[in-house]
């Protein structure tokens, strides 16, 4: 008798979590469907687009984001530096410096960082904003005079962090390597000229296409992440607070299993096979 | 048209998720013609009123909007109706980042060819029908409470619709304030011939304005009375309906 009512039990839960990710399948292929028409509408009449919107996020998530983007990054190339420095240096292979800061930072910790930054500056806000518009119904209003949430909230985001994105992480590549740079020069007396040289001469351009195409990958990532909990957000401060919180965890899971697999796919398409 | 209904609702149920707050609601609202929806707070005065306008599915029942149905039409002619009326919602829900001015505009520059000057001349005319003038710069957030709820009329306004919905325009008003958006919403309906919904708890107003009213309980989960008000004050059956109406007193009975 227990037995069979902890069966049907756990036969009921697995059919409600079934449900809720179907559920939720759902409605991220319906936010996915709306932000994909409205941006095709956008890009065919850019006169649709919200300027006036898209600017202040490109001020909010590009402009302003700047000094800490290049001061993590600076750090970053500096740590990255000192760890390898002392490592190498017991091998002699002091010279593979600029190389291993140059294609870190430029194939995988650029990128990551400045979209973990964008994620914790810019998506939160995203979805703060729209959890918070939901619960004073500015979202219910929009809607009844007939302007779609999406060309008001989701594009301007959007077209921001895809044009800023890219601009930070190529500003984050490069105070990265100046970062490896200062304990090249300062530490290991590799002069400035010849380690210049050794970066350009291992870190070619297809690096930096490659940082910037997971730059675009992330940005739309963050974007379309956050904007989605902000609308799912329960109508409530307790509700904001959550859905901020979700937005931001979700969108670091989802880029870094992003990153795994760019990471894998460009290795393919540079070197013809996965490692 | 004009021999038709502006709005129409037919057996309307409705709620959230699995739970029914009201069910076979039905009223009607001629052009012209102003309105009450009465009832105690939480009755789902407010929902009925987002199953009309179209932010709430319907779990069955039929509305019609100038004789189209808002309940079985596609997603785009949904949106074509709903340019005919304003709303203007309970929190006001005005534009947090856009200032008062560009609130109201907005609906202009999208949905007309008005020049730039003919609509800030129609949005001063707003305000100043509901005695805002001059806080045309300011942010919504700088507003008050009440500041707020005339600036939403002022949006529900814009671009002179012929079906209005009002949700508790005059809460928060002082009394004289109060006075003169009934005045402003008598004017609406002279003026443009409109329909007006309005959902309110100040009873100075519903005898003043509401041609009829629409009492919803929400016990009964539906309509329990309906005419117009004085005479639902007075002659209504239900017991609940003349105490509301009486401000909780029956003092006039036998
Ligand atoms: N988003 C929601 N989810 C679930 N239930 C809700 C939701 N909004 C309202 N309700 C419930 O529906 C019922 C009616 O709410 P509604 O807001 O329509 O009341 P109201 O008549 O407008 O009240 P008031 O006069 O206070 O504005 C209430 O019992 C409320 O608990
Ligand atoms: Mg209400």
């Amino acid at each position: 008798m227990n037995g069979s009512s902890c069966c049907v039990r756990f036969i009921c839960e697995i059919g409600d979590a079934t449900a809720a990710v179907f559920h939720d399948a759902l409605k991220l292929i319906s936010f996915t469907g709306e932000t994909i028409s409205e941006l095709f509408l956008a890009l065919r009449n850019p006169l649709r687009i919200r300027w006036k919107e898209t600017l202040y996020y490109m001020n909010m998530c590009g402009a302003n984001a700047l000094p800490i983007s290049s001061l993590i990054c600076l750090l970053m190339g500096l740590i990255l530096g000192y760890q390898s420095a002392v490592q190498m240096h017991k091998y002699g292979a002091d010279a593979f410096l600029p190389a291993l800061v140059g294609c870190s930072i430029v194939r995988e910790l650029g990128p990551l960082m400045i979209a973990v930054i964008a994620t914790g500056r810019a998506g939160s806000a995203f979805a703060a904003e729209i959890a918070t518009m939901k619960a004073t119904e500015e979202i219910n209003a929009m809607q009844t005079m007939g302007f779609s949430p999406w060309r008001f909230l989701v594009i301007p985001k959007l077209l921001a962090m895809i044009c800023m994105m890219p601009l930070l992480t190529f500003f984050g590549d490069m105070f990265g390597i100046a970062g490896g740079m200062i304990v090249g020069t300062f530490e290991l007396d590799i002069p400035v000229h010849t380690y210049y040289t050794q970066t350009v001469y291992w870190v070619p351009p297809r690096f930096f296409v490659e940082s910037l195409t997971k730059s675009i990958v992330f940005a739309i990532i963050v974007t379309g992440i956050c904007c989605l909990r902000g609308f799912e957000a329960e109508e409530d401060s307790l509700g904001i607070g959550r859905a901020t919180t979700s937005s931001v965890v979700t969108s670091i899971i989802v880029i870094i299993v992003a990153d795994t697999l760019m990471a894998r796919m460009f290795n393919m398409i540079f070197y013809g096979s996965a490692v | 048209m004009e021999s038709g209904y502006a709005v129409e609702v037919r057996e309307v149920s409705v709620g959230y998720g699995a739970k029914t707050v009201l069910r076979d609601v039905s009223f009607r609202v001629r052009r012209g013609e102003i309105v009450a929806l009465l009832g105690g707070s939480g009755c789902g005065k407010s929902t009925i009123l987002k199953a009309v306008i179209g932010l709430l599915p319907v779990q069955s029942g039929e509305i019609l909007i100038e004789g189209e149905s808002m309940v079985s039409c596609s997603w785009a002619a949904r949106r074509k109706i709903q340019r005919k009326f304003g709303v203007a919602f309970q929190g006001g829900a005005l534009f947090r980042s856009y200032t008062v001015r560009e609130n109201i505009a907005l609906p202009m520059e999208e949905y007309t060819d008005l020049s730039r000057e003919e609509i800030d001349r129609r949005v001063r005319e707003k305000l100043k029908l509901v005695d805002l003038s001059g806080t045309e710069e300011m942010m919504p957030g700088d507003l008050s409470g009440g500041m707020v709820k005339r600036a939403a009329v002022a949006r529900a306004l814009a671009l002179d619709p012929h079906i209005l919905f009002l949700d508790e325009p005059s809460a928060g008003l002082d009394p004289l304030n109060s006075a003169r958006l009934d005045d402003l919403i008598r004017n609406i309906r002279n003026r443009l011939n409109a329909a007006i919904v309005i959902v309110t708890h100040e009873l100075d107003s519903i005898f003043a304005i509401a041609d009829r009213a629409v009492f919803l309980d929400r016990d009964a989960g539906t309509v329990i009375a309906e005419g117009p008000p004085a005479e639902l004050r007075d002659h209504s059956p239900v017991e609940k309906v003349r105490v509301f109406l009486n401000r909780g007193h029956l003092e006039k009975k036998e």
